[in-house]
């Protein structure tokens, strides 16, 4: 029974889908140990009884595909949505573990030497009287303050009461760079790293850091949910994976959240807030500079670059500095490859879909090549000591002034190196690119008035 | 438009013919149709067979699309993460049976395979692009060709019987992928055995 119950408890699971025999599997049913419960239910919150709206169990999506089923010898429906992890359909069934409860281990290694800046420790202190009231709490701090190291206290005593812990991110990025860092803070702890792709894992882990996606897979199972770069995409955007962090956490479990750059929703959820205005190093967040680039996709389809992003990049080249340069769509990128380029052969280019996305990164980090062109994708997450960071288009739509604070926020992150250019290549100033700029001064002020 | 394959929307040309419903409406996006590779020149498909029983069996192959990446991933989602609704992707390929006069057979799935997979992913192809189709044959042997060295593929046990009259037809058989070929000169092997007069076959894709 043991594997069994440290697989399933908290988790629910496509029954076909179980690395478990199906006949041990329908025993525990039968004793109540395991409940099935169908793939896609009747929406309880649907209005109209003669037409009621159906919803996948696992993700909480609406919109399901209808198609003539052999197995149900008719009409069926399943789920597009959530489909990589297993097709939920009408006529298949989800588990979960309902039999006797785990019982947590209270004794747990913590081997954590950092110090805090002071302004670190009071919003640590703050966060940990959230865990103890436990209420939401928003930990605001900006890019570079050491947002990972805030949380140890309160996972610490969180898993000391033998309470499952969550830290989930949008980002597969995130997950491995959290992962292994909390299994040196914890090393006697389990700790399971999930994400898309990542291996299964058989035991019981009560501190799991995951993708939110892998959140579908869970129900009731955490009490304490902290969720790293909450307003990351597409946590913001995709709806279901807001319900399945609801979904994952007990009732009664809160949602704590963690970001450089809060949404207004997120700060009317949260009911306490601590707000960090310093990088760790105490040296201020570089404001972006803004530049005319105009009419630079017209520049660029005729196969050239315009001569101050040209400078710009010829600048960094000689001085031997490591840089970004962002760009709106993939499309333009791969047009403005070729020509970077041709300034410098050691030019490269990665996108989301990448598959040698680390790698590129990494390479940069050691300045085997000299600069990136890349898409939002590289927004956050990313540390690479003395980069210079431009935008081009930064007016565009994709740039929202949480993308460009974070964009901004990956300039002067080391200690050796705190300062560095950020410029934002325009054609015309957005109203995104005014906010952003105005948020960095404004926590640069605070900062100031300390 | 959401695409089926990318999931990102997208904006769908307007013309006279999808206004007034003769063209299906687009299901992908622009970018995802043109990683599907068509196949450009038939490749000879006999010459494996030659000196076998099978050897005058099928008569000709035709294949729409070559078996890329993209089209490996999304044929992976449609057969085996059942991702039912992507049949629909490859509406206008079936399309163009509406014109046949021959009799339209696809090839079937085992009826314990139909059961798990809950669709046949032949028959769902037809189906979308109504096409009417008719079931003659039906598979006994329940074993995927899968995992099998060509070899041991092209010596398997004949795995079709014929459970209606083919005296004297015309059939098109429809698969979804020709990699040896084996499924269908089997097939046409035992459709010709009873008395059809032409076999010929078209599959989705060519490995």
């Amino acid at each position: 029974m043991d594997y069994i119950q440290n697989f399933l408890s908290g988790r629910i699971w496509l029954k076909e889908q179980t690395p478990f025999p199906l006949s041990e599997i329908n025993n525990y049913i039968q004793k109540g140990f395991i409940t099935p419960h169908k793939g896609i239910q009747k929406n309880h919150s649907s209005i109209s009884i003669k037409n009621p709206s159906y919803q996948c169990r696992r993700c909480g999506c609406k919109e399901l595909t209808a198609f003539n089923c052999a197995r149900c010898k008719g009409p069926c429906l399943y789920c597009r949505h959530c489909i990589r992890m297993g097709r939920v359909s009408s006529c298949s069934e989800l588990i979960t573990w309902t039999g006797p409860v785990i019982i947590s281990n209270t004794e747990h290694i913590f081997n954590w030497s950092g110090n805090l800046t002071s302004l670190q420790e009071k919003a640590s202190k703050e966060l940990l009287n959230s865990v103890y009231l436990n209420q939401s709490h928003l930990l605001h701090a900006v890019c570079g303050a050491g947002k990972t190291e805030l949380l140890f206290q309160s996972v610490l005593v969180l898993l000391e009461r033998g309470q499952r812990v969550c830290v989930a991110t949008p980002r597969t990025d995130v997950v491995l760079e959290l992962a292994p860092r909390f299994q040196q803070v914890f090393p006697q702890t389990i700790i399971h790293a999930l994400y898309g792709g990542s291996p299964e894992h058989a035991n019981y882990a009560q501190l799991i850091i995951a993708t939110t996606h892998q959140l579908y897979r869970f129900e009731a199972a955490f009490d304490v949910v902290f969720v790293d770069e909450a307003d990351a995409f597409p946590y913001t955007i995709d709806k279901s994976l807001q319900f399945a962090v609801y979904k994952a956490k007990k009732t009664d479990a809160v949602v704590h959240t963690i970001t450089a750059t809060p949404s207004d929703e997120l700060l009317q959820q949260a009911v306490n807030i601590s707000v960090i205005s310093e990088r760790f190093h105490g040296y201020p967040l570089p404001v972006p500079r803004f530049v005319g680039l105009y009419n630079y996709k017209k520049h660029m389809h005729k196969g050239k670059l315009s001569p101050k992003l040209e400078r710009w990049t010829q600048q960094c080249l000689k001085k031997i500095q490591p840089f970004l340069i962002f760009f709106p769509t993939i499309d333009l990128m791969e047009r403005a490859l070729p020509l970077f380029q041709q300034l410098h052969e050691n030019i490269q280019a990665v996108h989301a879909e990448d598959s040698e996305r680390k790698e590129k990164v990494l390479n940069l980090r050691e300045m085997k090549v000299c600069g990136l062109l890349t898409t939002t994708i590289l927004e956050r997450g990313i540390t690479i000591p003395n980069v210079q960071v431009a935008v081009v288009g930064a007016d565009e739509t994709i740039f929202t002034s949480s993308a460009l604070i974070q964009i901004g926020g990956r300039v002067g992150r080391s200690i050796d190196f705190p300062d560095g250019d950020l410029v934002f290549f325009h054609h015309g100033i957005s109203f995104a690119m005014d906010k952003a700029k105005a948020t960095i001064i404004r926590h640069n002020d605070t900062r100031g008035r300390k | 438009m959401i695409c089926l394959t990318c999931s990102t929307s997208f904006l769908e040309s307007a013309s006279w013919q999808k206004l007034f419903l003769i063209k299906t409406p687009e299901v992908i996006c622009e970018k995802c149709k043109v990683k599907f590779e068509r196949v450009k020149t038939q490749k000879d498909n006999n010459n494996d067979w030659i000196g076998s029983i099978y050897e005058d069996a099928l008569d000709s192959v035709q294949s729409i699309y070559s078996y890329n990446e993209w089209m490996k991933q999304v044929y992976q989602q449609y057969k085996f993460q059942l991702d039912v609704e992507l049949a629909k992707v490859f509406i206008p390929d079936f399309q163009q049976l509406l014109r046949i006069q021959e009799l339209i057979v696809p090839i079937p799935l085992h009826p314990d395979m139909l059961l798990v997979r809950t669709f046949s992913q032949v028959e769902q192809l037809l189906c979308v692009a109504n096409v009417p189709f008719t079931e003659v044959l039906r598979k006994t042997v329940n074993g995927s060709q899968i995992g099998k060295s060509k070899k041991e593929r092209m010596s398997t046990e004949l795995f079709f019987s014929v459970t209606s009259d083919v005296q004297n037809k015309k059939i098109v058989l429809v698969d979804d992928l020709y990699t040896t070929g084996t499924t269908l000169h089997h097939a046409a092997f035992v459709l010709k055995k009873a008395g059809a007069q032409k076999v010929t076959a078209m599959t989705l894709i060519r490995a």
